[in-house]
């Protein structure tokens, strides 16, 4: 069968091969040449000058692309680097001080990374990874950051649900006066909190009031809540 | 001057393409004529080759023959124009009832142009490439992968899918092999 069908290609070859293409004649073939010739001498002008135009065209599409590829370039490393530092920081940090730090807590600054933990500026060198803490300083709030500081902790869950020991049912402190409010800014980072005491009377003192003693009076106790007025939250 | 430089110049030098069609516009024009079989066509079809070449002519690298080059395009101007014909639904009209005529000239063993170019006509546009170049402008395979940028291997498997296509279309119009 396969040879057959050899036999046939074969004689299919055979068949176009004694075939005789169509030539056109000399005359023809000279006549087409010259009339092509003519619109040439039109045409010639006007393509060489299209291809210069899309050369240029193409050069500045060039140029286009490079900037746009450096501008790139420049942005993503200023975007990618603060977040390597947070990373070297929050590592250094569990390294060397045993500190577990989420990376959206550390700030960057002038390529520090810089971390609020326990009331201390944590400030490290990413590069020699030298670690160095600082106090904050105290500070008189204006009358603004005070007011907002207040109202933030008024409104906060912390103070709406105070447990002030452990095991104890929580209480709401949230319309207690208030008994100061601190500044404190942190020198590196230049962060401000604001320190918000209110007044509490722990439940377990409510309870052993004795009703046979009515001037017997409760201890006041001060609860302390630290406000980040940009983030508008409690520090916790 | 050879044949990379004289490209070179023509691509600014009006004199300089002028050679270049003195020396190729006959084996252009001939190709397209086997193709089309139609003169005026062809003559229509070399002049967009050869303006299309101009147009991007320093894109022609000298990997191989500058004529294997022209053949490409001028392959890509009759594919196109085919293609269109097709769209236009021109082609179907213009070769109706091609099939009846070319069977009672094969009954008679008289095989010629005309009607095994009706027949290649029915076949995809690269096996009439393939066809035409290998036994009309006396290609070798090799030199055919070379214009149409395919391997020679699918070149040679391209090649023998035409003649099995073909032989089965002669067969059914009654064609005893």
């Amino acid at each position: 069968m396969r040879r057959k069908n050899n036999e046939e290609i074969k004689k299919m070859e055979k068949i176009i091969e004694g075939v005789k293409p169509p030539e056109l004649t000399d005359g023809e073939i000279e006549s087409y040449k010259n009339d092509f010739k003519m619109l040439l001498q039109e045409e010639f002008a006007k393509i060489t000058l299209q291809k210069e135009r899309r050369h240029a065209s193409r050069l500045k599409l060039a140029y286009g692309i490079s900037i746009f590829v450096v501008l790139l370039s420049i942005l993503s490393f200023v975007c990618i680097k603060p977040y390597f530092i947070k990373l070297a920081t929050a590592r250094a940090l569990e390294s060397k001080l045993g500190y577990k730090v989420s990376l959206k807590d550390i700030t960057t600054k002038d390529g520090v990374g810089i971390v609020i933990y326990n009331l201390e500026e944590i400030t490290v060198n990413v590069i020699n990874e030298n670690i160095e803490t600082n106090k904050p300083i105290l500070y008189e709030p204006s009358n603004e950051e005070k007011e907002k500081a207040i109202e933030i902790v008024r409104n906060s869950n912390e103070a709406k649900n105070f447990v002030a020991n452990e095991g104890e049912a929580p209480q709401n402190i949230s319309k207690n006066d208030v008994m100061s409010v601190k500044g404190l800014l942190f020198p590196n980072s230049g962060k401000k909190l604001v320190e918000v005491c209110l007044a509490y009377t722990p439940i377990s003192y409510r309870h052993s009031l004795l009703p046979s003693n009515p001037h017997s009076q409760a201890p006041l106790m001060t609860a302390k809540f630290l406000v980040d007025i940009e983030k508008g939250e409690i520090q916790p | 001057m050879d044949e990379k430089e004289l490209v070179k110049k023509a691509t600014k030098d009006r004199e300089a393409f002028g050679e270049i069609v003195d020396i190729y516009y006959k084996e252009v024009l001939g190709y397209i004529y086997k193709r089309t079989f139609d003169k005026e066509l062809s003559k229509d079809l070399t002049q967009e080759t050869f303006l299309r070449a101009l147009k991007y002519l320093d894109t022609y690298k000298g990997q191989s023959p500058f004529i294997f080059w022209l053949l490409r395009i001028a392959t890509n101007a009759i594919n196109v124009y085919y293609r269109k014909e097709i769209n236009e639904n021109r082609f179907i009209k213009k070769y109706e009832g091609t099939h009846s005529e070319n069977t009672s000239i094969l009954h008679t063993g008289d095989v010629n142009y005309r009607v095994i170019h009706e027949y290649i006509k029915t076949l995809s546009t690269i096996e009439q490439t393939v066809i035409t170049l290998v036994f009309f402008e006396q290609k070798s395979l090799k030199d055919v992968a070379l214009i149409i940028n395919y391997s020679e291997n699918s070149t040679r498997k391209v090649y023998y899918r035409a003649l099995r296509n073909l032989k089965k279309k002669l067969e059914n119009d009654g064609y005893k092999f």
